[in-house]
């Protein structure tokens, strides 16, 4: 069998033909290949749609606080380069073993992966990363030196979240701190078992380690006062809230009553009050839940009372749950009325039922009182835990809101020039992760006024990617990673830790799970389905091209892309 | 039903080995030793547990080849067509409603002269729902230009995986090897599989004379006007034509190696015969026996297999058939407002070169039905009853 490739037609480039004869049988080719190349062929000129790479924001990274780039740092740590993901992390976090320990993670409740089956365990990577980074972490020098010296009032979250990020861009910060350790509620207010205190130390340690000095014992308006701070081109308040709100409740100065606060700062310098049997804890936030789990560590039988319903508690969801598996008891909808003593010591708690009435300014319904439904709870003492407000009696008047808040926009920028305010004494946010996002804001907004007021940023206005957007047939379904936890009874026998990390492996498999959503992974699935070989990867822009002059603008890449990093738009063609 | 992957597997260097293995187990490893490239596959039972062993077989390292989940047949053998457009030895399995989905790109298989292999494991078509065995699915696509090979056992299965790459390599044309729906592909038997590094030698990497080349791209199948298409099709006869010598070639050489060979068909006890058996597939098994008794009792009742349907080897057929008197066909198939289809084609091979010759035709085993020694005895008895047919179909084993 002869064959013969010859095509009987040949289109050549300028759209000029030139015929080729066939004079006789043999000449027919069996198929027919065309002689010439067909790249002259610019088949781009067919596209009316024209596909291009794009980044939606990921609505994980859109719910955390301090819009940390989530899917970023999951890909490299599923890639395996935690180095990268690391450092990806401490720029927008100073606090990420912190922070994987007790923020409230509103990341996973918008993780896309939910509506798939289950959320990523984000908050578990970021503990795993963050404990990564304390035993081999190297955090970037900083390059250059600033001259203005910034002063932050208050070593909690807030101030040194502020101090951390001015530090990073060469601004020398000293933070001033009235109690005799740093941290502030980071350490004074949360249990070890939740955050035990050589992670919070490291943490800090590494802040201090970019230069930020911390002065303890320095309380302000006592140690030192709005004209010490002249030297400073800048100040940051993040004071926070300490002063405990009072319930209206009669004999609540009796022997046994305590507040949530200072009965948490009791048991963080390692005294371990004696409560007896019973222990009552009023309230349905953070310090309440801590209180209650702390006292039941003790040996108390807990009971909790809180006003509202289960759903509307402001505590961290998992935090409630882990207190009822500990044997912690709830009563829902009730208020104390009276605290019933015996020479003086608390024998029960006189609580009235409640039912919800007209919503407050915040939307939520509030609780009323139902007459004569009183009922008596016995305890030998009590935990007041309903709030805490800003003491910020140091401070001019005109500083402050009705809200009993400093004055501060959105940067944190107060009345006063200079004078920047964050954290829970300019916010009233509770959670920790607010905090460190206001003390970013301050630092951002005070590199601003010191660099002779420049302009706000716009705010981050790109499209969030939706589940919508994920092309399922690229994910098969996967368990989340659960962490290993202690068993209650051993729990019951002091402090340690709850919660343990996750295992390298186990961390690198669950971070695969991440849909990464809208943002591109490199995956190499668009290159792969192109069926004009149109798109090439470019290793030194670690990125995608598309040749255009042969692109058809199918959209075949748009459509399998597994994370919507690629959209079509139509094609503008200019004439 | 799931008669499955097998539980363990031969390394791809080990050695030669016996094993009772399914005849689906068979298309894989016959596929496995030609070391396939591509395979785009689609469940349909009977067919599902090839491609199940052959994912294994990826899975496990044991066969380097990109197994491509598609979403239906017609895309399974657009795949195998890109695949083998690119140079690539590209394989797919499929059965019944399966085969007639790709009907379109069988067609363009063949046209664009591209060496497929594809097993198809014989159904009967639906309507009503069937899963059972016979052979209208594959005979149905006897035009679309493929070369067909139907297999009577699991040996058979496996050595025609790895012959049918050196014909279609060769003749570039697409090959389905075809076996039994359940008879064959869910029976195990025994099978030697050869030793890879001997089948190697015997089918080497295929080189594509020509192929897709992103860094030199051209034109594949584009339009040929009248004035040249219909010398594209003599020249596709012409390569069925010589599809037969090469198949004759392939399968000595297999002998040469392996040291078993099968021919395009088989003349089994064919001499003096007055009444010849044609068969296909498994039933040739069953009808080995049968003429063996009536041998013993000294009739004169012969057996010709027939292994080769597309190229059919009409030389080959004549010259047996015209020395008979009569031959009764045996159709597991029907091809509706004509007769059984080995009937069709033998008549006509016979039509001026065996007037002495009376064909007899019989369906017999639709959609599964057994074919039993009895069914055949019937047949020749019938055969020698009679002078001539009375008609071009006689159905065996039809309720009164």
């Amino acid at each position: 069998m002869v064959f013969n490739f010859s095509l009987f037609t040949v289109v050549k480039g300028g759209g000029m033909e030139e015929k080729i004869v066939i004079k006789n049988f043999q000449d027919v080719p069996i198929l027919s290949i065309s002689l010439q190349s067909t790249l002259w062929n610019k088949t781009g000129t067919w596209r009316y749609l024209r596909p291009s790479y794009i980044s939606f924001r990921a609505p994980c990274s859109q719910a955390c606080p301090i819009e940390q780039d989530i899917p970023f740092y999951l890909t490299s740590l599923a890639d395996g380069n935690l180095k990268e993901a690391w450092q990806k992390m401490l720029e927008a976090n100073p606090f990420p073993a912190v922070c994987g320990r007790v923020c409230h993670h509103p990341c996973e409740r918008e993780c896309n992966r939910k509506e798939y089956d289950e959320a990523l365990a984000i908050h578990a990577l970021e503990r795993f990363l963050g404990d990564w980074g304390i035993k081999g972490g190297k955090i970037e020098p900083k390059r250059e030196k600033r001259d203005e010296k910034i002063a932050v009032i208050g070593s909690g979250p807030a101030g040194l979240s502020c101090a951390y990020f001015l530090s990073r861009k060469g601004y020398p910060v000293r933070v001033f701190e009235g109690m005799n350790e740093p941290g502030g509620m980071l350490r004074y207010g949360i249990p070890e078992y939740r955050l035990p205190r050589r992670v919070l130390n490291k943490e800090i340690e590494r802040i201090e380690s970019l230069g930020v000095e911390i002065q303890t014992g320095m309380r302000f308006g006592c140690d030192l006062g709005l004209e010490d701070l002249k030297p400073y081109g800048a100040v940051f308040f993040a004071t926070g809230a300490q002063a405990e709100q009072r319930p209206m409740i009669t004999g609540s100065d009796h022997q046994g009553v305590w507040h949530g606060l200072s009965f948490l700062q009791e048991i963080h310098s390692q005294k371990r009050p004696s409560l007896g049997k019973k222990v009552a804890v009023i309230g349905g936030g953070n310090t309440a839940i801590d209180s209650a789990r702390a006292a039941w560590r003790l040996g108390g039988k807990v009971t909790v009372v809180y006003r509202r319903a289960k759903e509307a508690m402001p505590a961290i969801a998992e935090e409630v749950e882990e207190a009822s598996q500990e044997g912690v008891e709830f009563i829902f909808n009730a208020v104390p009325v009276k605290v019933i003593d015996k020479k003086g010591k608390v024998q029960a708690i006189e609580c009235l039922r409640t039912k919800p009435g007209k919503a407050d300014a915040s939307g939520r319904k509030k609780p009323v009182p139902i007459k004569g439904s009183n009922f008596s709870l016995p305890a030998d003492s009590l935990i007041l835990a309903v709030g805490e407000r800003a003491d910020l009696s140091f401070l001019p008047q005109g500083m402050k809101s009705e809200n009993g808040l400093i004055t501060a926009d959105f940067w944190g920028r107060t009345t006063v020039p200079g004078i920047f305010a964050g954290g829970d004494a300019a916010t009233g946010q509770g959670y920790v992760s607010q905090a460190i996002a206001s003390g970013k804001r301050a630092a951002l907004a005070i590199e601003r006024f010191l660099e002779k007021d420049r302009p706000d940023p716009p705010q981050n206005g790109r499209e969030v990617a939706g589940f919508e957007r994920i092309n399922l047939d690229y994910f098969p379904r996967a368990p989340r990673a659960k962490l290993p936890s202690l068993p209650v009874p051993v729990r019951a026998r002091g402090f340690k830790e709850v919660h343990g990390g996750l295992g390298g492996l186990k961390a690198q498999k669950e971070a695969e799970r991440c849909f990464s959503c809208g943002n591109c992974i490199r995956c190499h699935v668009c290159l792969v389905v192109c069926p004009d070989v149109a798109i090439a990867f470019n290793e030194k822009e670690n990125g995608y091209l598309i040749d255009t002059d042969h692109c058809k603008g199918c959209g075949i890449c748009a459509v399998e892309c597994p994370r919507s990093a690629l959209i079509l738009e139509e094609e503008k063609w200019s004439e | 039903m799931r008669c499955g992957v097998p539980a363990f597997s031969p390394d791809p260097g080990g050695r030669k080995m016996e094993r009772v293995i399914s005849g689906n187990e068979a298309v894989a490893y016959g596929a496995m030793l030609s070391r396939v490239q591509v395979i785009p596959a689609y469940p349909i039972s009977p067919q599902t547990t090839i491609v199940e062993a052959l994912s294994d077989f990826c899975a496990r390292g044991m066969l380097k080849a990109d197994f491509v989940k598609v979403e239906s047949e017609h895309s399974a053998m657009a795949c195998c067509i890109g695949a083998a457009s690119a140079g690539a030895r590209a394989f797919t399995a499929t059965s019944a409603q399966g085969l007639a989905l790709m009907h379109e790109v069988l067609h363009w298989a063949a046209g664009a002269r591209l060496p497929i292999v594809m097993a198809n494991v014989n159904r009967a078509m639906a309507a009503p729902w069937t899963m059972w065995c016979d052979q209208t699915d594959s005979l149905s696509q006897r035009d679309t230009g493929w070369l067909q090979f139907y297999c009577e056992d699991n040996q058979e299965v496996l050595d025609s995986i790895i012959m049918a790459y050196r014909i279609s390599e060769k003749v570039l044309l697409p090959s389905m090897v075809c076996l039994d729906g359940f008879i064959l592909s869910h029976t195990y038997e025994q099978v030697e599989i050869p030793d890879i590094q001997e089948v190697d030698p015997y089918l080497p990497a295929y080189v594509s004379k020509f192929k897709l080349d992103v860094e030199d791209p051209h034109s594949f199948n584009a339009a040929f006007l009248p004035d040249v298409y219909m010398e594209q099709r003599v020249k596709m006869q012409e390569a069925m034509e010589e599809a037969k010598r090469v198949a004759k070639e392939v399968d000595q050489e297999f002998g040469k190696a392996f040291g078993r060979s099968y021919g395009m068909m088989e003349e089994y006890r064919v001499e003096d015969a007055d009444v010849l058996l044609v068969t296909t597939g498994t039933v040739t098994g069953t009808a080995r026996v049968v003429v063996d008794e009536y041998r013993e009792k000294g009739e004169k009742v012969g057996l010709l297999k027939m292994k080769m349907f597309r190229p059919f080897p009409v030389e080959d057929v004549r010259r047996v058939l015209q020395q008979v008197r009569k031959v009764a066909v045996v159709d597991r198939n029907i091809s509706f407002g004509s007769t059984g289809i080995f009937a069709q084609e033998i008549r006509s091979a016979l039509h001026h070169h065996g007037e002495g010759t009376s064909i007899f035709g019989f369906i017999a085993g639709l959609g599964g039905r057994d074919v039993t020694p009895a069914v055949l005895k019937e047949i020749i008895e019938y055969t020698k009853g009679q002078d001539t047919p009375e008609g071009d179909i006689a159905w065996m084993g039809v309720k009164p």
